[in-house]
């Protein structure tokens, strides 16, 4: 009925959206009704005038009572207020609630398929967007929800009921009336071509406009740097008033049609309504309250053209962010084949992973991120992963996490093929220390709990004093409620990697990936943290995405990946005899030290 | 589970009543006055013609039974009436057709003056003040908001406005019939232009509870959102939907109040309407068996004209939503545009500056120290000094968030120090008017702000009339000629949004060719290569010395094996020079930039990063 994706309406919604329908179509029976009463109260103050002062209606029989209609049906009247107060209020309500389980409800669905999705799938940027999408987005759909559903209803409802009242009332009047009724149509359709041309054009130089705006007010500190602030103001200035003018020139042609749209309204409903009320009445076919009840109809009419103004207008924000909810909720996951059921038991140090001839690409781009890509992690081995960025090792990452699933290939746990596994096992086996971590606004409990829920204060304290955090935790007063704030914004990028390490150390689990710290996020304590990241790391399966030299070195072995491929693989002095990739970056390495040197 | 709180979401609001907020917003239309009147004057003219029309249908029926005989349609009298319907009509066609057109010119006015008011108002509080407005999102909002003010002007003062005239004009008419009906009518006009919404913003509150609940969830969403790597990571996923659930509904049970007042004011505005309306039948009635007024030419009228007049005056109530919006994006602008700067520009004239050294003497800084929200409550600098010579490259190093960057921003006036002085060539920098001072320095940072123009309007912005032939040269000294030549549309080559269509590399040299042109007498650079990789790196630098030949040059930099060759290194650890010399002094000194030369060293990063 809504014509709307049924994911973004849940049957709370639908129930308030059909309540404030309900009681905005049961509104226009009501309005007839006053206006009928209208009507008849004149009759009725007719009848009671004729009485007092003489004189004869010699037309079709008054049939209300004579007198003053407001005292005589007094208690009818009431009811009519109260009833008429009383949808209002329901109309309202109806709209209101619809809109907030709608909002709800989206925000929900938005948050479950960026889980389904992943953070394989879904970049640094486009988080970004989609929660811009679920928080300010979101707020447009009210108004799609509270007043353009309903209200469209309504407004093709109104001239419906019109009609028939009418006819009721007299049934040639009612034809007359009903040859009106497509003007509505007309309207809308006009005014809605003329709305598009204009706001076509006004879009894009809205739009143009804007971006150097925003540009503008993004760069003025260099603007002011170069003292070129005040010119550039008065230049957009300019640009926007050329501009403007040519918009109003558009519109002062455009907006002609409201000239003969209000003369139309008034012409074909209104003295239309007059006119053959007038040709009934002389035939005696009406009363003078029935044309006087008419005519006030006719103003109902009118009302149509309001409303759908309204939605129209309101509707198309709200239409916009609806379809890009619903675009990103058709996006597919992409995890091929879930519901595996296995959680094999582990067997001694860590979990063995390997990667059989794994090809990956993500969705729409055109080269594959991996391609063909072997590689086998034994229970309790610590590989060193290298690459440039771009080579695929986030990638690598994602699909151990299983956040992603390869095109081709497999990927085996202890030998397990991981479509046979359950997502939660496969996620417990791996414990993730990302080089920026991100943690959550809150306190340094909630971030720890996140890792193992029921953890006591004592384990917490474990983790922390095992990843040299203790003395951090003891000197701030708030202990471990200490408030990290906005994406860890209070702590330095160590402790934010200690408070990573801690999570970790928190899950205990099998496998490690560790993405390591490198100078640029200022390792102020490198001791503490390469302690933490040993007691992480002990008996574990670790995959450590390398960035020095003395930690590549350590490792039992290198794997060292480009364009997603493997491009070696074996000890360090394996690849140096080699002469690969790997040989070659330490002779960069050498020269740009003998070129510093030489510089000092 | 924790609620996420936005501290500074009522932060930044400019203060002050609702009737300040109007004022404050109507001073804005004083240019557009004139306008405003006529498009109030052709909206009141549009609905008294509406009103006219539907009277003078209604009252059609007693003048056409006054002259009525039985069984003869009187056409004459029916095409009179069409015909006066028709004048009213094309009245109100008129009247719509200028209304909407002059509503149409006040908003776009209106719009484009608070965006330049803004942009103008922004100016002196760049970038010390205008921390909020670093990303585009931030940007857009702030139009956004200048939006939502348009209705103010647009949908507020003109149905406001109205809903007062139409109704008097109104009241007037039945007043020259017959002056009781007056007396019933106006209360209930009284009552729906006035009562209601001063009812209804009393029952309604200011909606500010709302608001900072909506921040609350949309920081948490945000949050969910933004963190999904580490959430799905611990598995913890199902826990903060079912939080994000919670949350979402605690906020919908606060909204209540809010929506329960809107709910209640359209049932109240409906009982004021309807028993007008009645109230109007029954005193017209009892005027018309008084004999005061004609029972089917006067009463019909003036029952059809007053509806048409509570049709009005309900319209102000239910624009009260668009207002409150409005009024709220209006104070957070002011609230913006209120700032007082950080720094003052009151020197007139200009000191000579001979020889460019740079001087700071005991400074003590701290950012935002007179701003309580947003205060870091942690003194940058107690007490630093540092002197540099004339045509010397010195280097600034040390870990991230001691100070570097600020003595640039410090610099460059962009804050004012709370103690001490800062020095350009012996001359106090508050002795320089704030232009003159720009002049002195040339700065390329990490990430230079290119602008979504050309390359050349790019290099442009150092030197606003520079020829062609200069631009050329400075581009060329950049290293960008043979980007240029490969380019097809050449140094007209679009850069795109804040740079993207070029490469890291071209951006900077973009940024260098500028300076270049500037021709400023210290250059100040911010980790101008760091995002680069160490081939492009090499040719930057290249072109970075060329910049800095023969000028005063702070350089700050991440990667030490930038800046080995230069005349002296300062290393800076929590605001002070922790140690100062060459690179092999350093070196052998073995503190801080020993260690870190070393570990870096060992990183194999910088020779693996790509583009």
């Amino acid at each position: 009925m809504l014509g709307v994706d049924d994911r973004l309406i849940t049957p709370d919604t639908m129930k308030w959206v059909k309540v404030g329908l309900l009681a905005g179509l049961a509104t226009v029976p009501a309005t007839i009704a006053l206006y009928y009463v209208l009507g008849m109260a004149v009759d009725s103050a007719y009848l009671e005038y004729l009485n007092r002062f003489g004189g004869e209606w010699a037309g079709k029989e008054i049939t209300v009572k004579a007198g003053n209609l407001a005292v005589l049906y007094m208690p009818w009247l009431v009811a009519l207020v109260v009833i008429k107060a009383g949808l209002s209020w329901l109309f309202r309500t109806g709209q209101f609630r619809a809109s907030s389980e709608a909002k709800l409800n989206v925000r929900d669905q938005i948050y479950k398929q960026v889980v389904n999705l992943g953070p394989g799938i879904l970049g640094k940027r486009r988080t970004g967007e989609i929660a811009n999408t679920a928080t300010e987005g979101v707020e447009y759909l009210d108004y799609y929800f509270s007043v353009y559903f309903v209200q469209i209803w309504i407004a093709i409802a109104i001239p419906i009921f019109l009609c028939a009242a009418i006819f009721m009332i007299d049934p040639i009047v009612g034809w007359w009336m009903l040859a009106g009724v497509p003007l509505t149509p007309l309207f809308v359709g006009s005014s809605a071509k003329g709305f598009r041309r204009i706001s076509g054009t006004n879009e894009e130089v809205k739009n143009r406009n804007s971006a150097q705006y925003l540009d503008s007010v993004q760069g003025m500190s260099t603007l002011k740097m170069f003292n070129e602030a005040m010119r550039r103001g008065k230049r957009i200035q300019a640009d926007n008033e050329v501009q403007r003018q040519a918009t109003m020139k558009l519109l002062l042609i455009a907006q002609i049609q409201f000239v003969f749209l209000e003369l139309g309204f008034a012409l074909f409903s209104t003295a239309v309504a007059m006119a053959v009320s007038l040709y009934r009445l002389t035939n005696g076919f009406m009363t003078p309250g029935e044309a006087v009840a008419v005519v006030l109809l006719s103003l109902e009419f009118s009302r149509t053209l309001l409303l759908i103004g309204e939605f129209f207008f309101a509707g198309a924000l709200g239409r916009e962010v609806a379809a890009s909810v619903v675009k990103f909720l058709n996006e597919k996951s992409p995890l091929k084949k879930t519901g595996g059921t296995q959680t094999p038991a582990s067997q001694g140090a860590g979990v063995g992973v390997e990667l059989k001839d794994v090809t990956f690409t993500y969705p729409g781009a055109e080269e594959p991120a991996i391609v063909n890509l072997n590689m086998k992690l034994e229970q309790g081995e610590t590989v060193a992963l290298i690459g440039k960025s771009g080579s695929g090792k986030t990638t690598v990452t994602n699909l151990l996490l299983r956040t992603l699933d390869p095109d081709s290939g497999q990927i085996l746990y202890d030998g397990v093929p991981e479509e046979d596994l359950s997502l939660e096992w496969i996620r417990e086996q791996i414990g993730l220390v990302p080089q920026d971590p991100f943690l959550f606004y809150g306190t340094v409990r909630d971030n720890l709990t996140m890792a193992k829920e029921d953890a006591t204060d004592a384990e917490l304290m474990a983790a922390i004093t095992a990843a040299e955090l203790k003395d951090f935790i003891d000197a701030s007063p708030d202990g471990l409620e200490t408030r990290v704030g906005d994406q860890g914004m209070a702590l330095s990028g160590g402790q934010a990697q200690r408070l990573a390490i801690a999570r970790a150390l928190l899950k205990d689990a099998p496998i490690v990936i560790l993405d390591e710290p490198t100078s640029q996020i200022d390792v102020e304590t490198e001791s503490l943290l390469n302690l933490a990241l040993e007691r992480l790391c002990a008996n574990k399966t670790v995959l450590l995405i390398a960035h020095r030299l003395s930690t590549i070195e350590q490792a039992d072995r290198i794997i060292v990946m480009d364009k997603g491929a493997l491009a070696e693989s074996g000890t360090k002095d394996e690849l140096v005899a080699q002469g690969g990739i790997y040989a070659s970056m330490l002779q960069t390495k050498h020269d740009i030290e003998d070129a510093a040197v030489a510089a000092g | 589970m924790t609620t996420a709180t936005i501290e500074d979401t009522e932060a930044g609001l400019a203060q002050g009543s609702n009737l300040h907020m109007i004022k404050r917003l109507l001073g804005f239309m004083k240019p557009f006055n004139t306008i405003m009147f006529f498009s109030l004057v052709t909206r009141s003219l549009k609905f008294i013609g509406q009103a006219a029309v539907l009277g003078i249908a209604a009252q059609s029926v007693g003048l056409y039974i006054e002259a009525y005989e039985p069984g003869i349609v009187n056409w004459s009298l029916i095409w009179s009436q069409v015909g006066k319907i028709a004048i009213a009509g094309t009245v109100v066609g008129f009247c719509s057709y200028i209304e909407n057109y002059t509503g149409h010119y006040v908003a776009f006015k209106i719009l484009a003056a608070f965006r330049d008011q803004f942009y103008f108002a922004m100016l002196p509080l760049a970038p010390a003040k205008t921390a909020k407005l670093q990303s585009g999102e931030a940007v857009s909002r702030v139009m956004t908001d200048c939006e939502r003010i348009e209705p103010f002007y647009a949908h507020t003062i003109a149905p406001a406005v109205t809903a007062i005239i139409v109704p008097i004009v109104i009241l007037a008419w039945c007043y020259s019939i017959e002056p009781t009906f007056v007396y019933v009518l106006a209360p209930f006009y009284l009552g729906t232009t006035l009562l209601l919404p001063w009812l209804v913003s009393k029952l309604g509150g200011d909606g500010v509870d709302y608001r900072r609940q909506l921040g609350e969830v949309n920081a948490f969403v945000s949050d969910s959102i933004q963190g999904v790597r580490d959430t799905v990571a611990f598995g913890y996923e199902e826990q903060r939907a079912k939080q994000l659930y919670k949350i979402g509904a605690t906020m919908q049970e606060g909204q209540e109040k809010l929506y329960g007042a809107d709910a209640n004011q359209r049932a109240l505005a409906e009982i004021f309407i309807t028993m007008g309306i009645l109230a109007s039948a029954w005193w017209g009635t009892e005027l018309a068996l008084a004999g005061k007024i004609s029972p089917l030419i006067d009463l019909p009228a003036m029952i059809a004209v007053s509806v048409v007049g509570f049709y009005l005056s309900v319209g102000l109530a239910n624009n009260y939503t668009d207002f409150r919006v409005a009024i709220y994006a209006a104070r957070r602008l002011f609230g913006m545009m209120d700032q007082s700067p950080a720094v003052e520009d009151t020197a007139a004239t200009t000191p000579v500056v001979e020889a460019s050294s740079v001087t700071f003497d005991n400074v003590s800084f701290e950012y935002d120290a007179d701003d309580k929200d947003w205060s870091r409550q942690k003194k940058v600098f107690d007490g630093f000094s540092v002197d540099i010579q004339p045509g010397k490259r010195i280097a600034l190093v040390g870990p991230s968030g001691t100070g570097k960057s600020t003595v640039i921003n410090l610099l460059l006036r962009q804050w004012d120090v709370q103690s001490g002085q800062i020095s350009v060539g012996g001359h106090k920098l508050q002795s320089f008017p704030l232009e003159e001072l720009q002049k002195q320095f040339a700065v390329v940072s990490q990430r230079s702000f290119i602008f979504n123009d050309t390359i050349h309007a790019n290099i442009l912005m150092g030197k606003h009339d520079a020829t062609d032939e200069e631009v050329m040269a400075a581009a060329h000294e950049a290293g960008l000629e043979e980007f240029i030549k490969a380019s097809p549309d050449g140094i007209n080559t679009e850069c795109g949004e804040r740079g993207s269509k070029i490469s890291g590399g071209q951006r900077q040299r973009v940024a260098i060719a500028r300076a270049i042109l500037k021709n400023a007498q210290i250059v100040l650079l911010d980790e101008a290569t760091s995002s680069l990789d160490v081939e492009t790196e090499l040719s930057v630098m290249q072109a970075l010395r060329r910049l800095c030949k023969g000028r005063t040059t702070l350089v700050i930099a991440h990667r030490l094996s930038t800046i080995v060759d230069s005349d002296e290194i300062l290393v800076m650890i929590k605001g002070k020079i922790a140690e100062r010399g060459s690179h092999s002094e350093l070196m052998s000194r073995g503190g801080w930039y020993a260690r870190m030369f070393e570990m870096q060293q060992d990183e194999v990063d910088a020779t693996l990063v790509a583009e």
